[in-house]
């Protein structure tokens, strides 16, 4: 019997979903190795904490909501809120994922070859930005679901519509962020140039972040004091709830979850109703950004006679190799937005936070600052120095990153160690920018003393190096060296895992431990900074060593 | 002169034996074409040559230096242009000969007359700002043989290196090939393109499935064909214009390989 072959439809979604969900399970055969099962339950793990910690983050808000909202009989404005935050969040992770689809155009680009409408060929895309973000609107709705489930014990009902709506919800936020984007995409030929779309990208990212965090820490706020939960809502100034009016998909959820099954219906239909209207208005204009994209203009002009002695100039080679690093990442935007501008964008978030809830934050730190006494005082600083210094994922994507170009740069007559140094080198410029601006910035908002804020400097200084050194180990080690786009090699690349999180436990721990056990106020900084300059003496040796050797045996 | 010695690699990962027991030596003042099917083992042979990767046996040496030995010293005596042009695509044309031109340890002095005159004889002068993201495919690989040849080595190493140029550039290349071959140089370079080895060539070798099957001038392959031909009893002899093509396919399939 011969096997029928799939649409062309149907063949495109494989592709794209094989693309983006490139998990490759272990085959049986290899589960007898210790590194696979080690990398398996590493990921699993990874996948719990981060499911985890955003439930953490909603429940809290959740069960604040409930137990604010329950006494006026007012609870199901919780669900309300969890179908608001799930469509905006949708809506904005759809959007920065459609536009970081644009980047790769130039791939997407063949199957225009192929005998593909353009209407499947959205289609085919805006499937695939459903099943990544559709899973986070799902989290957020089943989470709510979960706290509702808990306190007001409905029936059977009530799961079966939530997880209905939980999967239509998606698709009107997703519709509309490309009804968005791709009139803005044909309108101009400056908006199709690969670089200026992933800045634009990511600063509207950036923004559309910021927005919804500033939205976050003002429920927030509002939720720890239910008499004025209850005020708002009733005078109706709460901000979701306002939503829900004009967010016909909100609506048709909370008549749905009243049982309606006609709402839920309705909700299925206009999800997908709006997607393939879209789909089918928008499919050619797509097409189009996706025939003119990528083009990119060479600067046309000789170089004079008299920028010669500027321009051609010789150099130490170890200034060339740190300069070459620094221009490589900060012009690839997917790098620069996801590595040094970390140092600038978490002391952003953390101002805007003020903004929102600036007097809690005050208050809470005033209160606060009497507890934060002793070791605390140069520890928190320093942790804060320690975590914006590592933050860049320079150092742990260091040779990962270079991949492509590893056998040209290994052809040169660059010495390996030479290599390593200005790996090091690079992270630790940056790393500078990130203990000046967490350090003092933590000294100055706990009122440090210039001893302490000095002390806070050193540590973070050694901490900064030990971390960014293990990182530049971790990746000349086992660097991550075949991979498709730069993503991989940055943000899907293992090692800037391990090394952010490994950042993280580090500095909880020390100042935890400093934390619970009593000492004299400076016993911890002698100690932690002996333990930190001997690991730095010991990662120095295990990189210019081992390391450097690893460089040379390097092959993608 | 560069000289490779029994040298074999064996690829970890895949288990695959791309080089087997391979020599060849290549001397100074010629211009020896590497030819191959795809996957015969070019690519790797030019990345052990150039110390991209390690050997697992046998000797490498460039102008006497052995490169497992002294690797700096024996990398400063040649220049390579890499298959894949599409390098530091981040970096601006000139930032890009700098760098490479600081790395070679090139003066001030001579580096803007030899980037300037190698810029103008490929015609990229107008695009040295621009950065090499920019840049064409074939522009991109204009850029790489001016980098190979920024700090004027010795030795000239070209893995297909037409690929992607233009009649113009080719025929400049070529040009440039034989200068540097006539001032006693030695040129040595991979190529799928068999017209171009029969017209540039001094020297080949053919290499199928990791081992040198042929090495000598075209007149030599043409001579080895024609002994096989008459061993088996065909009677035929290799007509003397007959292609470089149609010996090359010939010898592969007699080596049992797959044909470019």
């Amino acid at each position: 019997m011969t096997q029928r072959p799939s649409s062309p439809f149907a063949a495109l979604l494989r592709i794209h979903f094989k693309s983006v969900f490139a998990i490759r399970l272990p085959a049986r055969k290899d589960l007898s190795s210790p590194k696979v099962i080690l990398k398996a339950f590493g990921w699993i793990l990874i996948a719990i904490l981060l499911t985890a910690d955003l439930g953490f983050v909603f429940g809290m808000m959740d069960v604040g909501m409930y137990r604010g909202l329950a006494p006026l009989g007012m609870q199901s404005f919780m669900l309300l809120n969890a179908i608001v935050t799930s469509s905006v969040i949708v809506f904005l992770f759809a959007f920065i994922t459609s536009l970081s689809f644009f980047s790769s155009a130039q791939y997407e680009a063949l199957f225009l070859t192929m005998p593909l409408t353009p209407t499947q060929l959205l289609a085919a895309r805006m499937a695939t930005v459903y099943a990544i973000e559709a899973p986070f609107g799902f989290l957020i709705m089943a989470i709510a679901a979960g706290v509702y489930g808990i306190q007001s014990h409905p029936g059977l009902g009530f799961y079966i519509q939530i997880l209905i709506n939980a999967l239509a919800l998606p698709l009107v936020p997703l519709a509309l962020s490309y009804a968005i984007i791709v009139p803005i995409m044909t309108a101009s030929r400056w908006l199709r140039k690969k670089n200026t779309l992933l800045y634009l990208g990511g600063i509207v990212g950036l923004v559309l972040a910021l927005g919804f965090n500033l939205y976050l820490q003002s429920m927030l706020a509002q939720i720890q004091n239910p008499a004025l939960l209850q005020k708002m809502l009733s005078s109706g100034k709460l901000n979701f709830a306002g939503i829900a009016d004009w967010w016909p998909p909100a609506w048709l959820t909370m008549r749905a979850l009243d049982g309606s099954i006609a709402a839920t219906l309705g909700n299925a239909v206009l999800g997908l109703g709006l997607s393939a209207a879209v789909a089918r208005l928008f499919g050619k204009p797509y097409s189009k950004t996706i025939i003119n994209f990528g083009e990119s203009f060479a600067v046309k002009g000789k170089i004079g006679a008299a920028q010669e002695n500027s321009i051609f100039k010789l150099k130490p080679v170890f200034s060339s190799l740190v300069r070459r690093e620094v221009r490589l990442m900060n012009r690839e935007p997917m790098y620069f937005l996801n590595g040094p501008f970390v140092i600038l964008l978490l002391p952003v978030i953390f101002a805007l936070s003020l903004v929102a809830r600036g007097k809690e934050i005050v208050d809470a730190v005033t209160a606060l600052r009497p507890q934060l006494t002793g070791c605390l005082e140069y520890l928190i600083p320093a942790g804060l120095g320690m975590f914006l210094a590592t933050s860049t994922s320079i150092a742990c994507t260091a040779f990962s990153r270079d991949a492509k170009s590893i056998y040209f740069l290994k052809s040169l007559p660059i010495a390996p160690r030479d290599l390593v140094a200005s790996k090091l080198s690079h992270a630790l410029l940056f790393a500078a920018l990130g203990i000046a601006l967490g350090t003092l910035g933590g000294a100055i908002l706990l009122g440090d003393s210039f001893g302490d804020t000095l002390i806070a400097l050193l540590l973070a200084i050694l901490g900064a190096g030990m971390l960014n050194m293990g990182a530049l180990a971790l990746d000349t080690l086992w660097p991550k060296l075949n991979w498709e786009n730069p993503i991989s090699a940055l943000k899907q690349n293992p090692n800037s895992i391990i090394a952010i999180l490994s950042t993280m436990g580090l500095i909880g721990g020390i100042i935890a431990l400093a934390a619970t056990v009593s000492s004299s106020k400076y016993l911890f900084a002698i100690l932690y900074g002996t333990a930190f300059a001997v690991a730095c003496a010991l990662l120095g040796l295990l990189l210019f060593t081992k390391g450097v050797r690893n460089v040379g045996k390097m092959e993608p | 002169m560069i000289e490779l010695k029994n040298i074999s690699k064996t690829y970890a990962k895949s288990g695959t034996k791309a080089v087997d027991g391979l020599s060849l030596t290549i001397p100074d003042g010629v211009i020896y074409g590497f030819l191959g099917p795809n996957g015969a083992g070019k690519t790797t042979t030019i990345r052990m040559l150039t110390g991209a990767i390690t050997a697992d046996s046998g000797t490498i040496s460039i102008d006497g230096i052995d490169l497992s030995q002294n690797p700096l010293e024996a990398k400063r005596r040649f220049g390579l242009v890499p298959d894949s042009p599409d390098l530091f695509s981040r970096l601006k044309a000139y930032e890009y000969l700098n760098f490479v031109a600081d790395v070679y340890r090139v003066s001030t002095s001579d580096r803007a007359s030899i980037i300037q005159d190698l810029a103008a004889r490929f015609e990229i002068s107008d695009v040295l700002k621009s950065p090499v993201s920019s840049m064409s495919r074939g522009m991109r690989m204009k850029l790489n043989l001016i980098a190979s040849l920024v700090h004027s080595p010795h030795n000239w190493i070209l893995d297909e290196p037409i690929v992607g140029l233009d009649p113009h550039a080719a025929f400049a290349l070529k040009e440039r090939m034989h200068e540097h071959a006539a001032a006693g140089g030695t040129v040595f370079f991979s190529t799928h393109v068999m017209e171009v080895a029969e017209r540039i060539c001094d020297e080949l070798a053919i290499i199928n499935r990791g081992k040198i099957i042929f090495t000598g001038n075209l007149e030599a392959l043409r001579e080895l064909r024609e002994s096989k031909k008459a061993k088996v009893g065909s009677g035929a002899t290799a007509n003397e214009d007959e292609s470089l093509e149609a010996l090359f396919l010939d010898l592969v399939e007699d080596a049992g390989g797959q044909s470019a």
